[in-house]
């Protein structure tokens, strides 16, 4: 009995280490400090302010969402009831429960749709990061919050580059001022409001098919990524799958609720 | 003994921080989905006589179609204050706008176009069609100035339903029906102007985009759902 107990104290202590560790690293985020955000189309305020919270360092991984589905049954890809995903839900996959031989656990979990995305979120106790929220965090560069025209740059040379084959690991590309990695040049990411994005064309015919479309105008013209932003969240569904778009989450801190949710 | 002792003060803190931490990090990843199971459960409104089986919100689901909006198990408050779900429409056809009360351009003239299709409906027929508004205005559009809408509105609350919600059930319904909105630094919104018609499953057969459309494509789809 005293032997057992003496073994088995160091190993409660290692795995209590272990879980400790193994929770820090799974989905590390860093806080985002109170900012402003200058929206593609303003209305009668150019500057949105933001207030702070926590973001994923990385976006969610195959990983990570095969674990959320092995516990929400209802999320699998047999299970998805259609009006939550398209059929291109999970279609890279080998099966339900199986990422196959071709996805890398650690790669970004891309063909999910909005409802899969922030069913995630929820799960893990977190939420999607809003439209402002996303892009303030993702206009810093290497070493400003800020970054401007260099990375307007970097955006489009990522755009004119193919798609690889396989998805590359999270992390693998650029770490912004933040400490956010893979904001720009691995995948798109959901926002929780990509449906808010109203404006498209002449003012005066849509004033019919949306209100209050009239009185907005584009702020930074020269800002083309942002521009394509924008087109690609206005022309989704939430129950697109795409096969580069993904998602990392966000937390708020104890604060009330960001405004513009 | 005194080894004994020692051991298990040794051990008993490291269970206890051990726990400590499992309950820091699971109840995180609870299964978001029970919470509202319960609340379902309590719903009441003045439909209930209609709602014939009461069970979870799971089962429920498994009642409607792969393409029912009636998956959605969110809980809404009626112009009455009643909580309401969205499924106690189900069995009949529904003619649904998101809007917001104080909007003093597009709302009034959508829900002008609504009466225009209820006006089309004959008149022994009109008990089994609903008609559905619901508020993308949570803070300003209590159930109170929602009733007081339907009054200055005309609008015959044995059909119509007013409905406010919580901020996310409203964004996710929007994002299930292709509804865009922005809330504008004023405290107004942007939104698009969108009727959409359910088939007596909740699922979306048609709908109608911008103001002042003509109405009788609409009313002809709604019409033969009947």
């Amino acid at each position: 009995m005293k032997m057992f107990l003496r073994n088995i104290t160091p190993m409660i202590f290692i795995s209590g280490f272990f879980f400790l560790v193994g929770a820090q690293t799974k989905s590390k985020m860093v806080c985002i400090p109170d900012g402003y955000y200058t929206p593609l189309y303003k209305d009668s305020e150019s500057k949105i302010k933001v207030e702070s919270f926590y973001m994923d360092v990385y976006p969610v991984t195959n990983g990570q969402f095969l674990e959320f589905v092995r516990e929400n049954p209802k999320w699998q890809r047999s299970k998805i009831k259609r009006i939550f995903a398209d059929k291109g839900y999970l279609k890279h996959w080998l099966n339900d429960l199986e990422l196959g031989d071709k996805v890398d656990p650690r790669s970004p979990v891309t063909n999910i749709s909005w409802f899969a995305a922030k069913a995630y979120a929820e799960w893990a106790g977190k939420r999607l990061p809003t439209v402002a929220e996303w892009e303030y965090a993702a206009s810093a560069g290497k070493n400003k919050p800020y970054a401007g025209e260099e990375l307007i740059q970097t955006i489009l040379d990522w755009y004119s580059k193919r798609s690889p084959e396989k998805l590359p690991q999270v992390g693998s590309t650029d770490k912004n001022y933040w400490g956010l990695y893979d904001m720009h040049g691995l995948i798109w990411e959901w926002t929780y409001n990509f449906n808010s994005a109203l404006v498209a064309g002449d003012g005066s015919l849509e004033r019919n098919l949306y209100c209050g479309a009239g009185g907005s105008s584009s702020t930074d013209a020269k800002n083309y990524p942002a521009f394509m932003r924008y087109g690609f969240r206005s022309s989704l569904k939430a129950n697109y799958t795409v096969n580069n778009l993904g998602f990392r989450c966000v937390k708020k801190i104890n604060k009330n609720l960001i405004s513009g949710r | 003994m005194k080894k004994y002792i020692i051991t298990v003060s040794l051990v008993l803190p490291v269970i206890f921080i051990s726990l400590l931490i499992l309950n820091f990090t699971a109840p995180d990843k609870k299964n978001y989905e029970s919470g509202k199971g319960e609340i379902h459960n309590k719903v009441t409104s003045g439909f209930e006589k209609e709602k014939h089986s009461c069970c979870s919100s799971e089962e429920d689901a498994e009642e409607f179609s792969d393409n029912s909006i009636y998956q959605l198990n969110s809980v809404w408050t009626d112009q009455q204050g009643e909580k309401f779900s969205l499924s106690l429409l189900k069995g009949k056809p529904v003619v649904l706008t998101m809007f917001f009360a104080s909007c003093t351009y597009a709302c009034p003239v959508l829900v002008n176009d609504m009466k225009r299709i209820e006006s089309e409906i004959p008149k022994r027929d009109l008990p089994s069609y609903r008609f559905v508004l619901i508020s993308i205005d949570p803070e300003r559009d209590t159930p109170q100035k929602l009733a007081r809408y339907a009054e200055v509105k005309n609008l015959d609350t044995k059909r119509w339903t007013l409905l406010t919600g919580n901020p996310d059930d409203i964004m996710e319904l929007a994002a299930l029906i292709g509804f865009k909105y922005k809330k504008n630094s004023n405290g107004d919104f942007s939104h698009s102007n969108l009727i959409t018609f359910l088939d007596s499953n909740g699922e979306i057969i048609h709908q109608q985009i911008g103001l002042n459309q003509d109405i009788s494509e609409s009313a002809k789809i709604l019409l033969a759902q009947n």
